[in-house]
């Protein structure tokens, strides 16, 4: 296995382990946030996702470190591009909420970015892609 | 910016793979940089130039 094949691997591992964490307390905090439980605890659930949404962070800039200065112009291209269209898509809908459309949690925004985050990832592995007889 | 990188490789019978192995990056940059969609940092440059014998300038040239 390649060193770029290793690192993508390692990367995506990373990333679905933090996000897989992320619904994981995110679920306990809407499920458990009233029960009856200790300070310590309520207060570790109430806090728990800022966790992985930093291991998050923590496991982009990781990747950023292990890849060449192509992957990594295409990484920031990427986080831009998506986040910009995030932004504008989130933006929008607010705006668009008082026209009718229906109410949805804050939250949302995760997915939407995610979703944007990996359409353009795949777009760039399609366009980068090496020719079958160039390998 | 174009560049005789394409050239210069199969010149000496390498393939992608080959050339970005001895350049520590990946298949897909030199592809980039053979199809022109990449320009390199300057550090990676040198690196080319060194690899191949020749300065920067015979193997990089603006594209006029």
């Amino acid at each position: 296995m390649s060193v770029r094949r290793h690192t993508e691997r390692v990367y995506v591992l990373r990333m679905l382990a933090v996000a897989l964490l992320y619904v994981g307390l995110v679920w306990a905090r809407k499920h458990y946030l009233h029960a009856d439980i200790a300070p310590a605890l309520h207060t570790a659930l109430v806090a728990g996702p800022v966790f992985p949404i930093w291991l998050m962070l923590f496991a982009v800039w990781r990747y950023y470190e292990g890849i060449d200065e192509f992957a990594q112009k295409r990484l920031l291209q990427i986080l831009a591009a998506s986040f910009g269209l995030s932004a504008a898509t989130i933006v929008s809908y607010a705006f668009l909420e008082d026209l009718g459309l229906p109410k949805v949690d804050l939250l949302t925004a995760w997915p939407v970015m995610a979703l944007f985050w990996l359409g353009l990832t795949v777009l760039a592995k399609w366009r980068d892609r090496v020719p079958g007889h160039e390998k | 910016m174009k560049n005789e990188l394409k050239a210069l490789r199969t010149a000496r019978g390498w393939s992608q793979g080959e050339l970005a192995e001895a350049l520590g990056v990946s298949r897909q940059t030199i592809n980039a940089l053979e199809t022109g969609r990449y320009d390199p940092s300057l550090p990676l440059a040198f690196k080319i130039a060194r690899l191949f014998g020749k300065p920067i300038e015979e193997i990089f040239a603006p594209e006029d």
